[in-house]
């Protein structure tokens, strides 16, 4: 009994390891003074941090992403709130229908997605553009967005709506002071899952890039593939804090919420 | 600010207050794929009425208070407020501008939102100024006693208290309807009690017109000027209390309001070999008993259980304006201020009797007595056969 809750205790830890191990990895591997990814390295320095700031292709990659990252927060967040509403409120074959069509991007293969895309973004001369970029992020992170805030709408009382109407508040600002207040943590949640998912996407970002406008995971893909400096384990390793930074801070915001009430 | 300073405000804001609406639904009618849920309703609302709509669950009672309210488009019928139509097949006037104010069963109160800032949402949908919407807030606060807890969450209040917020929160901007869905259904007795009276003191106060639904036909008698009594989607009566109780029109409302003794058997009206004119005979346990109204056919004469009394075997009252019939005590529950008499007739049918407290008979379970009331104080209606399963 005992042995068999130590043996259970060892085994999580190792799942756990070799969930964490590839991320982790990258932070020492940032901070060697060699020009090539030793682990462990040898000596420390961060010249490929300063390598990162000072080489115009690397923060030129970065500001493109976190640019692409925050338009399609703002445009999934809003299209995937607004879908959510509409299909907690529809039932039967269009709930089914309407459902799978938001959903698919989560189902179809990227690769299918990213060649689609490419496609369509060439006749369009959308190739290389920020807005090409943004629309497809922005159908990739919506299901991101949808799924949470259609949870926390199913666990909303819609009985509050009918209160309001009977208040004097139209449908409009029935939604903007109670139905959005109430589900804000699962708007908040999507909204970073929408950041997320278009600041880390490369397939898609791969094919519809041009040697104007690269994201940093595009920059990171054909650095490795061309020369492999640890400039590459800087980038991962800023990607790895920032997130990390930002699902802490969502996750606090989210539990304080509930806490007020 | 000073509370007597808002009270001042709100007692001068009663001056000018405009009365209570006017509510007319005619043959309203709604239907939904596999049921009617209320049919053919017509009722007037006078301005300024306490008015309940009473009936089991599932009577239509609530349909129609949804319908009032804007949230149910009925099916056909019309539904005018002062004269004006706001709500027809076609649509109408949305919920939110038809100058109701709403209290639901389960309070339904913003969880966000502070007591204030609950109490004042309605008053920002309709602009009022911050320095207003403040003493108006605190007037509100005041006519349900709950001053001092602006500040707090609804979670931090008990039900009661979160209920008088959601009545603060729908009389703040002085609505000529007010409309309760069974306010009281999730509180506790003694508490309901209490806010029943509250109710009515905030009735008189505002003079707005209160529709207010419930199951529970105490507090229908309690609250209201006149009671609407739903049964299967249909009106069965409209009346006083009083008048619910003491002549009820149909065998549903007698049994449905009040406690009653119901002897079922044949009817004949006078003329065919009755006892007077205008009256009938009703043929009971072998015996022929004395009916107010004419009636011929199956009858049921209803009888309420303080005008039924119990007497000795040879000791009843005689005369042309009694009945009088033999009945077993079966159980004796003393109340305090009254006795409640249990009896079972010859033909195994029950009858009940409440007797003041000081005006005791000297009967106990198992003697064998006579029941005996005035004509005038039954009323006979046409039989019901579904009346049992309509009334649980």
């Amino acid at each position: 009994m005992r042995l068999g809750r130590a043996a259970l205790w060892v085994f999580c830890g190792l799942v756990g390891c070799w969930l964490v191990a590839p991320a982790l990895i990258v932070l020492p591997l940032s901070l060697t003074n060699q020009a090539s990814l030793v682990f462990p390295p040898r000596g420390w320095s961060v010249r490929w941090y300063a390598n990162f700031f000072t080489d115009s292709t690397w923060i030129g990659a970065f500001w493109t992403s976190v640019q692409v990252a925050l338009l399609v927060t703002v445009v999934a967040t809003a299209v995937g709130t607004a879908a959510a509403v509409g299909l907690t409120r529809t039932r039967g074959r269009a709930l089914l229908v309407a459902n799978g069509l938001i959903l698919s991007p989560m189902i179809v293969p990227g690769i299918v997605f990213a060649i689609g895309s490419y496609a369509t973004f060439l006749s369009l001369h959308l190739v290389g553009t920020l807005g090409g970029f943004v629309m497809a992020h922005t159908v990739l992170a919506l299901p991101f967005v949808v799924l949470p805030v259609a949870a926390r709408l199913r666990g909303f009382d819609r009985r509050l709506e009918l209160a309001s109407a009977s208040l004097g508040a139209g449908r409009w600002a029935t939604f903007q002071q109670v139905t959005l207040p109430l589900v804000a943590p699962g708007v908040l949640a999507g909204a970073l899952f929408a950041f997320v998912t278009s600041f880390d996407e490369v397939v898609v970002s791969l094919f519809i890039q041009s040697p104007y406008l690269q994201t940093l995971p595009v920059k990171m893909y054909s650095s490795v593939s061309r020369d492999t400096d640890p400039t590459i384990a800087a980038a991962a390793s800023m990607i790895i804090v920032l997130t990390t930074a930002l699902v802490l801070v969502a996750t606090y915001l989210t539990a304080r919420r509930s806490r007020a009430r | 600010m000073p509370a007597s300073g808002a009270a001042a405000d709100l007692a001068g804001a009663r001056a000018l207050a405009r009365t209570g609406g006017e509510i007319t639904l005619e043959h309203l009618t709604k239907r939904y794929a596999d049921a009617t849920a209320i049919d053919d309703v017509s009722l007037d609302i006078r301005p300024g009425e306490f008015m309940t709509l009473l009936g089991p669950s599932g009577s239509g009672k609530t349909t129609t208070l949804n319908a009032i309210a804007g949230f149910v488009t009925p099916t056909s019928g019309r539904l005018l407020m002062d004269g004006t139509e706001v709500g027809s097949a076609v649509g109408g006037v949305p919920p939110h501008r038809r100058d109701i104010g709403m209290v639901f069963q389960h309070y339904a109160l913003f969880p966000h939102m502070t007591v204030e800032q609950n109490i004042a949402f309605p008053l920002r949908q309709r602009k009022v100024a911050r320095d207003r919407r403040a003493e108006l807030v605190t007037a509100a606060l005041d006519t349900v006693r709950l001053s001092g807890f602006g500040r707090r969450y609804p979670h931090e209040l008990s039900g009661g208290q979160q209920q008088r917020v959601a009545v603060a929160r729908s009389i703040v901007y002085r609505p000529r309807v007010l409309l309760m869905d069974e306010p009281l259904g999730a509180l506790d007795k003694k508490l309901r009690d209490w806010l029943q009276l509250e109710i009515k003191r905030i009735h008189a106060e505002l003079g707005t017109t209160f529709v207010y639904v419930t199951h529970d036909q105490d507090e229908a008698l309690v609250l209201s000027d006149r009671v609407a009594v739903f049964n299967g989607g249909r009106i069965e009566q409209v009346g006083t209390p009083d008048e619910l109780y003491e002549r009820p029109s149909t065998l549903f409302v007698a049994r449905f309001v009040g406690d009653s003794t119901v002897l079922r058997g044949p009817a004949t009206a006078a003329g065919s070999g009755g006892s007077g004119p205008g009256g009938s005979t009703l043929g009971k346990c072998g015996r022929t008993l004395r009916a107010p109204g004419a009636l011929s056919g199956a009858g049921a004469l209803v009888v309420r259980p303080e005008r039924l009394s119990v007497h000795a075997r040879g000791a009843e009252p005689d005369g042309a304006d009694w009945n009088t019939l033999p009945a077993v005590v079966e159980r004796a529950i003393y109340l305090g201020s009254s006795r409640k008499l249990e009896l079972r007739l010859p033909d195994g049918e029950p009858a009940l009797v409440r007797e003041l407290a000081g005006r005791l008979a000297d009967v106990r379970p198992g003697d064998q007595v006579t029941l005996a009331w005035r004509v005038a104080d039954s009323v006979l209606l046409p039989d019901d056969p579904d009346v049992e399963a309509a009334v649980t």
